[in-house]
């Protein structure tokens, strides 16, 4: 299947891409280069195009996200992973940790 | 000539970021604003010249090189079968990090100097949480304060001028003439005798006093006697109105609470007594952090291992039990095989027989000063000063944190980079 996202101002932070006015192609569920004539077109004009945000307000981090830590020591009995050669040691449920 | 303004004071949990430091060739002649204790620190004593190791703990130390003395440290710490890594206090969070990845990778118990402070308090906060507040909100808007089993004018000389008796706010203008004070402690000290109101009762019995508080407070005043922990019923009534009718009650408790008869279970009823005062007035409770970074070990290794000390790594993931993984646990059981003590002095600290168990096993003393733990030392590493010579973040008692500033060059490498090459040393021994 083929898309292609017209006429958008899109951010792409890691390419450097600011709200610059851009097409993007796509083949098969990935960006290509190029589609045919025959892909669908999605008139994005007036609106940003970007990654789709997953969980994009979390609180991963903070002095809160500590006392909740401090406060349920419980929390860390369960999701316990030890470490190994490549990897931290891994605990907690609601607040884990690395 | 440089100075240095709004600089961070490491001596004590008030971190003071007021202070103007004067600096000439390298050299700290003028700290401005500090207290005598943060003074000291910052203008230096008994610094540590080189790396040091000795055979056994009854010969003289010989000065050796920075790579000797970390590859003994290694060469200790990774035979050990129970390794200690005790300290961390008065060293910056990015060393706590380094810390604990040391002792993920040698399974070893992590612990801070909280085990001989505040530790109780922590098991306190996991079954009553903490209601609390920033320095700041108390110092706007506290009105009645009260320093329980706390001597600020010795242990925190600033606090009282900075954030609690006489600091004018935005709703406290009038600074100590709008304030009453309460003091509670054993003995009659020097800030009991600035306080208007001073509770002195009987050691050991904190925890009756607190729980008569609360008896008053919920209208059950007929089941107190006449005295309560040597305090007499009147003034403990006396005590009640006066924090029922503040607008903003500030508790500040020290050591004399946590480690006292009863010790977690103090704290626990503070706390209580605190929601319970909620119901009347605004009331925070805050504890009297002593070393000025030991509320920020608490927070590094809370998003690094899930708690807030007495970290055993044995198991290859954090396993935590205090009173049976707290540092003076596994020195009273003569359990640990080797020790590191950084920017701490369990020699000074600990309990005489937590002392001479380190004296009996091979220590690796951190620290840029030399103190009662070099003396049970094998080997002594001297690293530049946290707060004076290496910038770092440190977490000040209220749990607000802030940036150390550097004030002039380091004389000797910082923690952060012997960590690491202790670390990478481990590493190479075991093989990995």
């Amino acid at each position: 299947m083929e898309l292609i996202i017209k006429n958008g101002s899109v951010f792409d932070p890691s390419n450097g891409i600011k709200g610059d006015k851009t097409d993007i192609s796509i083949k098969d569920g990935k960006i290509v280069d190029k589609v045919s004539s025959k892909a669908t077109v999605i008139d994005a004009g007036g609106r940003l195009v970007m990654a789709g945000g997953v969980d994009a307000h979390s609180h991963i981090a903070g002095a809160k996200v500590n006392v909740g830590r401090i406060m349920r020591p419980e929390d860390t009995r369960s999701g316990i992973k030890p470490r190994t050669k490549i990897t931290r040691p891994y605990t907690g449920y609601t607040v884990p940790v690395n | 000539m440089t100075v240095i303004t709004d600089a961070l004071c490491p001596f004590c949990g008030c971190l003071c970021d007021d202070l103007t430091i004067v600096v000439e060739d390298n050299k700290i002649i003028e700290a401005k604003q500090a207290c005598k204790l943060g003074s000291a620190k910052i203008m230096g004593h008994h610094k540590i010249k080189a790396p040091m190791m000795r055979k056994d703990k009854n010969s003289e130390f010989k000065e050796v090189s920075y790579e000797e003395a970390i590859n003994e440290a290694a060469n200790i710490l990774s035979n050990s079968k129970r390794p200690l890594l005790y300290g961390w206090a008065s060293a910056v969070c990015e060393v706590h990090k380094k810390g604990i990845l040391l002792a993920e990778e040698l399974g070893a118990i992590i612990d801070s100097c909280a085990t001989v402070c505040h530790a109780p308090s922590t098991l306190a906060v996991h079954e009553k949480g903490l209601p609390s507040a920033t320095l700041g909100q108390i110092k706007n808007r506290a009105d009645v304060i009260v320093f329980w089993g706390s001597n600020p004018v010795h242990a925190h000389p600033r606090h009282m001028g900075r954030y609690s008796v006489f600091a004018k706010g935005l709703f406290s203008e009038k600074g100590r003439k709008g304030r009453k004070v309460i003091v509670v402690d054993v003995r009659k000290t020097d800030t009991a005798n600035m306080a208007d109101e001073f509770v002195q009762l009987e050691q050991g019995s904190d925890y009756l006093v607190v729980s008569a508080l609360r008896a008053i407070l919920s209208g059950h005043a007929d089941v107190v006697p006449e005295t309560v922990g040597g305090v007499p019923k009147e003034q403990l009534n006396k005590m009640v109105d006066l924090l029922k009718t503040g607008k903003f009650v500030g508790i500040f408790f020290g050591m004399g609470l946590t480690q006292s008869k009863s010790r977690y279970k103090n704290i626990d009823n503070a706390i209580s007594l605190v929601t319970e005062l909620n119901a009347f007035t605004k009331c925070v409770i805050t504890p009297m952090r002593g070393h000025y970074n030991v509320t920020g070990f608490g927070n590094v290794c809370a998003w690094e291992t899930g708690f807030a000390t007495a970290v055993d790594f044995a198991r290859g993931a954090p396993y935590y039990n205090p009173g049976e993984t707290a540092a003076n646990d596994v020195l009273l059981r003569k359990e640990t095989d080797a020790a590191m003590i950084i920017a701490g002095d369990a020699g000074a600290h600990f309990p005489a027989d937590s002392v001479r168990h380190l004296a009996r096993i091979p220590v690796v003393q951190i620290d840029p000063y030399w103190n009662p733990t070099t003396e049970v030392a094998t080997v002594v590493i001297p690293v530049a000063i946290c707060g004076v010579e290496v910038e770092g973040t440190a977490y000040r008692m209220d749990g607000v944190s802030l940036r150390m500033r550097k004030m002039i060059e380091p004389t000797h490498p910082p923690d952060t980079e012997i960590l690491e090459k202790i670390t990478e040393r481990v590493k190479v021994l075991r093989g990995e």
